[in-house]
């Protein structure tokens, strides 16, 4: 298996190194890659299908507008729409690149959106042209074959602006003080006193100031403005004392100097950011470009995905954003966390396919052997088959399975704890930790938890049914005196059935015995239905034991028909497939949840199209896998319908233009 | 989070399938020297099966759902609010959770100082949204035996509406608005060609669809003349 993957992502890596692809414009050690295949998704919907499309059209009108009618649709912008699209980030040393790379014909649709003041401050040099914005440095730069949006963000916070309000500042006291003094000894008839006071004040303000920010001084000040008022207003002679100014002077030269060097600093990220561009643009890469890293290589597969995105270890861009995120990385306020335990080596990739009958979304997580091995039990739940007797395909409108072991849940969750707090840096908290996860296993008997509720459970969603429901209207008589009346209405509701597996038929037995000691349920012919529901609750709600098996239905019918053995079942293979084999699964029985929902629900807008919306949904399923090595798969499947649509992505252009009536 | 996303797979889709709709009824006696009562009925019981379901959500369609705690708040807080309204007294209110029915009324000594209630609100609205709504709904001289009420329509209320999400919207394709006003003289003549007046002369109703009063196709104004 290793050996095709490597065979196949070398003919992939030599069919891109032929053609004029950007990929090798991304450098090695970016973490995140999003690839849109052009001439694929082109191949599914033409740029004249596109552009004829009510979408398209919009989308043209609006490119019009922007570009004065320069532009007019998605050919005349001259993207070179059958190459590759790409976006990554890069973050490096606490700065986060992230890069749009657009494959061009020519250059002539990127100036027409361009606008008067930004063709102003246009640079052509070397056969590139590029603009910069003033306020962030984000460069978009181009030549005749590509284009790059680069927008770089530090994660570096800049604390310097905290000394604009004087809160760094060190303490210049004696002055204070001093000009605080001054000036009650000029204004003060009660001079003594108020002299006593400030001196008293002066000598705290003095010990203060070895240690203690300006905050203490202002509050200090306050204390002897208080203890002179109102005979003495000294503050006016202070604030309009020489010294005063001088001191302001001197913060604001200081302020000015902080200014100028963040100044500095911003146009000096900028010149990083456009050096950066310009080296993406020319390939220049230390280590290479991504085509030399093998994770990307294997994420990249046979190429015949339509779009991939792939993000490589969170466990470094979450040191890259830690490391400039507190005080420079000198500081990390949940370094007594290991989270880089469960970021290192965990990684996602997503690819993303339109067929000619179905969509698909399939996405396949990494994860490290330590954290793997934790939470292997958690999904090693045994299915019961006992579930799929009591589904009546036929009335299927959808599903969800969950199949997970609560003892291997209840084992994994203290490890993960563990593991987690487990860490040098938190030794102060790995032993309460620990000490809590050790009570905690003690405390519980995981697999006494485990035989009270196993971990498998499974929700149906049957046929939507009518209910008859009363609600309150007035009468009139011939004075328009009214009364009450109660009146019924049939709304539509759906049937649901929930079960779960349990070995404790004992505890079913005695809830059951106090629910109907304190009229909360009621037996019902082997069945108890739960009294205690809200008048206008939307549905009645009957619980039963049956085969190690706790049901909670809507359908009294339902339950009665598994209650006495009668229930009639039906249910493919492959539902039963995904049941089992799958962490959780999904089914979303598109066609049948539409027809049935009444027309009167529907928006006004939509009720016309009821029947076109019924013959164009097909069946929505999602699939989560179990834990294989240290990986695990999850797919999402949506069916479209083949008449009427040349492919699934064609389906959705076909979709929207229709809802746009 | 297995019990919530169950609770509200099942809760969404009872209330995408239940319709909804309300009735705002405003009753209003007057007696010939200009005092009386009123009483406001909001009556929801058509939509309680989708209320019900839209009660045990935190939010729906991006709006937070109220609980019976902040409902029942509110009720105090209006009552609180007329208590304070001078000429206003007798207030009560009453709540039925289990049809979602709320009603308020009160006493008045002049039909004037209904106006009061809702003259900072309106103020407040026509100030924040650049409207126009008339801060004086309701109007009887005593002398000319002639009642008003007041409404002038602004495009505003059809903008609003035009902003809500179409699943907001259908909340009121079906709602209604019900006005009936009583006398102790006989109604000689009304002003809104689409209210009636009862056989007996001494009381008149509009009954007017909420669609209709956002669209401005009907109104709720009406000038009543009784005999004098």
């Amino acid at each position: 298996m290793r050996r095709l993957v490597v065979a196949l992502s070398t003919l992939c890596i030599a069919y891109l190194g032929q053609s004029q692809d950007l990929v090798s414009k991304i450098p090695s050690n970016a973490t995140a890659v999003v690839t849109i295949k052009g001439k694929r998704m082109l191949d599914l919907v033409s740029v004249s299908e596109f552009s004829n499309s009510r979408l398209g059209q919009m989308f043209g009108k609006e490119l019009g507008r922007e570009t004065d009618g320069q532009v007019n649709n998605l050919e005349q912008l001259g993207l070179d729409l059958n190459n590759n699209f790409y976006y990554f980030l890069e973050a490096k040393e606490g700065v986060f690149h992230n890069c749009f790379l657009i494959p061009l014909k020519n250059a002539k649709g990127v100036l027409s959106l361009l606008s008067e003041r930004q063709k102003e401050g246009m640079v052509t040099e070397g056969g590139i042209s590029y603009i910069q914005d003033d306020y962030d440095g984000s460069v978009t730069l181009w030549n005749e074959n590509a284009m790059l949006l680069l927008f770089s963000e530090s994660t570096k916070n800049d604390y310097s602006y905290y000394d604009d309000y004087g809160y760094n500042e060190p303490l210049e006291s004696a002055e204070i003080a001093i000009a605080v003094e001054e000036g009650v000894n000029e204004g003060a008839e009660e001079a003594e006193i108020a002299a006593e006071a400030v001196e008293d004040a002066t000598e705290s303000v003095e010990s203060a100031a070895e240690a203690v920010i300006e905050e203490t001084i202002i509050d200090i000040e306050e204390t002897v403005i208080e203890s002179v008022e109102p005979e003495t207003p000294y503050y006016d002679d202070y604030y309009n004392s020489e010294a005063y100014k001088k001191e302001q002077e001197e913060r604001e030269k200081k302020r000015l100097a902080r200014e100028a060097k963040r100044k500095k600093e911003r146009e000096a990220q900028a010149n990083s950011t456009l050096d950066k561009a310009k080296a993406i643009m020319a390939g220049n890469h230390t280590n290479g470009n991504i085509l030399k890293n093998t994770a990307y290589v294997q994420s990249i597969g046979n190429g015949q995905d339509e779009a991939v995105a792939w993000v490589n270890d969170f466990g470094r861009i979450y040191q890259d954003m830690v490391m400039g995120a507190y005080y420079g990385g000198m500081v990390n306020p949940y370094d007594f966390m290991g989270i880089d335990k469960l970021y290192n080596g965990f990684s996602i990739t997503a690819r993303l396919n339109f067929e000619k009958d179905h969509a698909s979304l399939k996405t396949k997580y990494q994860m490290n052997r330590e954290l793997a091995d934790i939470y292997k039990p958690m999904y090693s739940g045994k299915f019961n088959p006992n579930f799929t007797k009591y589904i009546n395909e036929d009335r299927l409108l959808g599903y969800w399975s969950l199949n997970m072991s609560t003892e291997g849940l209840l084992t994994a969750y203290p490890q993960l704890m563990d593991m987690v707090f487990n860490n040098s840096k938190g030794e102060n908290y790995a032993d309460a930790v620990s000490l809590g996860t050790d009570l905690f296993s003690t405390l519980i008997d995981e697999e006494a938890a485990g035989e009270i509720i196993r971990g498998d459970m499974l929700l149906v969603l049957n046929d939507l049914s009518e209910r008859e429901v009363t609600y309150t209207d007035y009468e009139y008589d011939e004075e328009y005196n009214y009364k009450e009346v109660e009146k019924t209405k049939t709304e539509t509701v759906p049937d649901f059935m929930f079960m779960f597996s349990s070995e404790k038929k004992g505890i079913f037995n005695r809830l059951v015995r106090i629910g109907i000691r304190e009229n909360e349920l009621k037996a019902i012919g082997g069945i108890y239905q739960i009294t205690d529901m809200p008048n206008a609750s939307p549905f009645d709600l009957y619980v039963m034991f049956k085969d190690n098996t706790v049901f909670m239905g809507s359908s009294k019918k339902d339950m009665l028909a598994i209650g006495n053995g009668t229930f009639v079942s039906k249910l493919s293979g492959t539902h039963k497939k995904n049941m089992k084999k799958n962490v959780t699964s999904m089914f979303v029985n598109g066609k049948k949840i539409i027809s049935e929902i009444p027309a009167e629900s529907f928006p006004r807008e939509l009720r016309d199209k009821v029947a076109f919306l019924t013959a164009n949904t097909e069946d929505v399923y999602f699939n989560f896998e179990k834990i294989k090595g240290t990986s695990m798969e999850g797919e999402m499947i949506w069916n479209t319908p083949e008449e009427g649509h040349n492919n699934s992505f064609a389906y959705f252009i076909n979709m929207i233009d229709s809802l746009m009536d | 989070m297995l019990k919530k996303t169950l609770l509200y797979s099942l809760l969404a889709i009872c209330s995408l399938c239940c319709t909804s709709c309300f009735d705002i009824l405003e009753e209003i006696n007057i007696k010939n020297d200009g005092t009386g009562s009123m009483l406001v009925t909001f009556n929801m019981s058509k939509s309680k099966t989708k209320l019900a379901s839209i009660m045990m959500l935190d939010s729906i369609n991006g709006h937070k759902v109220p609980s019976e705690d902040e409902i029942n708040l509110f009720l105090k807080d209006v009552t609180d609010y007329l208590e304070k309204t001078e000429g206003i007294g007798n207030i009560k209110k009453t709540k039925d959770f289990d049809n979602y029915i709320f009603t308020v009324s009160c006493d008045f000594k002049d039909v004037e100082q209904i106006n009061g209630i809702f003259k900072d609100i309106i103020i407040e609205q026509n100030k924040k949204g650049g409207t126009h709504f008339s801060t004086k709904n309701f109007a009887f001289n005593s002398s000319e035996k002639t009642f008003h009420r007041y409404f002038t329509y602004d495009d505003s209320i059809k903008k609003s509406f035009n902003h809500l999400k179409s699943e907001d919207q259908k909340v009121f394709q079906d709602a209604s608005l019900t006005a009936i006003y009583r006398f102790e003289n006989p109604v000689t003549s009304i002003s809104n060609t689409k209210a009636r007046v009862s056989p007996n002369k001494k009381a008149v109703m509009l009954k007017v669809g909420a669609m209709d009063f956002i669209m401005g196709k009907q109104s709720l104004a009406n000038k009543i003349q009784l005999s004098k």
